[in-house]
């Protein structure tokens, strides 16, 4: 089970949205249960949001941490064509359209930064619903 | 009552009365002394004979889900219940594209009935529930997802059929050929007679009793892409709605204070935090093809690309995509009609309604801004440009605690008000104690040429007395 702090501010609901949608996925669980990593993310042109994986919850501050393990740069339409398969992360990079700066801390922390973030947008882009009111009201 | 309605159709009993004695705002409650429900206009015609002799005031209502308590009987008299019964849809033309409608129909009814029965037919929908009644947002000049386009609700009025004062049954608009009922085709035009609605529309249901109205409808276009924008500079939304107005590509803009948002995505007590967007807007565009919807979209985007040149920070985002991935709540505020659950939430709803000279925006902003703070309120404002560009609507809109938080609020919108009518806003769907305040500098001729269409409509003042201080 994963606790995901409701938080106020825009960016921080957005991924509480996002993460909450696989609230019961084993695999999702598996991978930040423990992780205790502090991320960075600072979409463009929003202000940066620090995501703290905490044993089995998910916080949010709304600022960059200094102790970060990994920090983000992206602009919210990047954001977008990455979340619905129009551009992949590489390319993202590639183009100079994300910037993931500390993975010289950590070289195990991207693939599961992929799986946690990148994976989890492009499943809630995928799904085919779009009324809000038929969402899993226990994930969402 | 009885000998006219039914039995059934009429109550004084205390328990039925009390549901029309309030609504949602601050405006004082009132009791009436019965409510009926019609079934046809002859029992209309009856009851307006018997309410002017007997001097007794006659308050139409449809749905009860007016921001201004318009249906508060404040003295007294008989609630006519429309939505009831007469609330059929009564003919869609498809050729010269209109609904004819009784006054119960709702905007949820009739967005059913296009979509079942005529799917490449639209209506106009406002930022309002889908149990809100068309009528009394079209003569009342309501606000609509195509406000950039046509403008107001009763911009799209063909014609309507009415109950005067001495019990004749007028029809108005093209359909005013023949003597008995006209035909079901014949409400295609407002014009080119002497312009007689223009008698009903916006007067509160103060000089007749409105008992069907025709209303445009619109192609739907296959293509919809709304955008989501941004707004980073207090003000920047101010020019953007002056320019994206006059660009003709957009549906409608609905511009809002970025804890509106807030509030809407379910956020309980919304605050802006640094780096948040003052202001954001939901803008729908849409298209014939993939062709045209690429140009508008070029067009929209120069826009901004303009405005950002000259010093704004604006950010246009796939407002689909956007939604569907953070928030598909956020799809509330674009697929009207919808139930904005978070804004009924509490026990008290009430706004500041107006129709603003755009390029006021941005000191209309700035200085209500102050006063929010002042109160230690949350900005909650509502922005449009309608009709290309030729005026905009302003709108800071509040729920509210009624037993807790009232006085507060009112004190507020009531220095809210003086602000906006200094700079020349005019509010609609208005309450009396604001149109107090609009008489004190409206000019005097037209208080006088009010006042005697008034008494010449309505001379024992029966029809919903207390409106426009009547």
């Amino acid at each position: 089970m994963i606790n995901i702090e409701f938080p106020d501010d825009l960016i921080s609901l957005s991924l509480h949205t996002v993460f909450s949608y696989r609230k019961n996925d084993k695999k999702f669980i598996k991978a930040v249960k423990d992780w205790n990593k502090k991320i960075v993310l600072h979409i463009e042109p929003f202000y940066p949001v620090t995501v703290i994986f905490e044993g089995s919850n998910i916080k949010f501050e709304r600022k960059e941490m200094d102790d970060f393990d990994l920090k983000l740069n992206i602009h919210i339409n990047t954001m977008l064509d990455i979340a619905y398969g129009r551009l992949t992360p590489i390319q993202a990079m590639d183009q100079k359209k994300m910037e993931l700066i500390g993975l010289e801390k950590d070289p195990k922390i991207m693939p599961k930064f992929f799986n946690v973030f990148v994976t989890s947008m492009s499943m809630v882009a995928a799904d085919p619903n779009l009324n809000y009111f038929e969402l899993n009201k226990e994930t969402r | 009552m009885i000998e006219i309605f039914g039995a059934s159709n009429v109550t004084n009993k205390q328990v039925d009365l009390y549901p029309y004695s309030y609504d949602m705002t601050e405006n004082e409650s009132h009791m009436p002394d019965f409510v009926v429900i019609p079934e046809n206009n002859d029992q209309l015609v009856q009851l307006i004979k018997f309410c002017n002799q007997f001097i007794i005031p006659i308050i139409p209502y449809t749905t009860g889900n007016n921001v201004g308590g318009l249906t508060i009987p404040d003295y007294g008299g008989i609630i006519v219940d429309f939505g009831k019964k007469m609330n059929k849809i009564l003919h869609i033309d498809d050729n010269m594209m209109y609904a004819l409608v009784e006054p119960g129909v709702t905007f949820g009814q009739l967005k059913k009935h296009l979509e079942e029965n005529y799917p490449h037919l639209r209506y106009s929908y406002p930022n309002a529930p889908p149990y809100a009644g068309i009528m009394g947002n079209a003569l009342l000049s309501g606000m609509t997802n195509l406000g950039a386009k046509i403008g107001s609700m009763a911009d799209g009025l063909n014609g309507l059929e009415v109950i005067t004062a001495d019990g004749d049954i007028v029809r108005i608009g093209s359909c005013f050929y023949g003597e008995s009922e006209a035909e079901l085709d014949s409400w295609w035009c407002r014009y080119p007679m002497p312009d007689l609605l223009g008698l009903f529309v916006n007067w509160q249901g103060t000089t007749g009793l409105v008992t069907k109205c025709s209303v445009q409808l619109w192609p739907k276009e296959p293509i919809e892409k709304p955008q989501l924008v941004l707004f980073f500079g207090l003000t920047d939304v101010g020019p953007f709605l002056r320019e994206v107005g006059r660009a003709e590509v957009v549906n409608d803009v609905a511009a809002f204070s970025v804890e509106v948002a807030k509030m809407e995505v379910g956020i309980p007590e919304p605050t802006r935090y640094p780096g948040e967007p003052p202001y954001t807007a939901v803008v729908p565009i849409s298209a014939k093809t993939e062709k045209q919807m690429e140009a508008k979209l070029e067009i929209f985007k120069n826009v901004i690309d303009d405005l950002n040149k000259k010093g704004t920070n604006i950010q246009s985002i796939d407002y689909y995509e956007f939604s569907k991935l953070f928030n598909l709540k956020a799809r509330n505020i674009y697929d009207l009609p919808s139930q904005i659950l978070s804004l009924h939430e509490y026990s008290g709803l009430t706004w500041f309604g107006a129709y603003a000279p755009s390029h006021k925006f941005e000191e209309l902003i700035e200085r209500t801004d102050e006063l929010y703070h002042k109160h230690g309120i949350p900005p909650f404002n509502y922005l449009k440009i309608m009709k290309g560009g030729h005026y905009g609507i302003f709108r800071p809109i509040f729920r509210f605690k009624k037993f807790t938080d009232q006085e507060k609020i009112v004190k507020l919108v009531d220095e809210i008000a003086d602000v906006c009518i200094e700079l020349g806003c005019i509010p609609y769907k208005t309450p009396s104690w604001i149109t107090t305040k609009l008489r004190k500098k409206i000019n005097p001729g037209w208080l006088r040429l009010f006042e005697k269409i008034k008494s010449c409509m309505d001379p024992n003042n029966i029809f919903n007395p207390g409106r426009w201080n009547t």
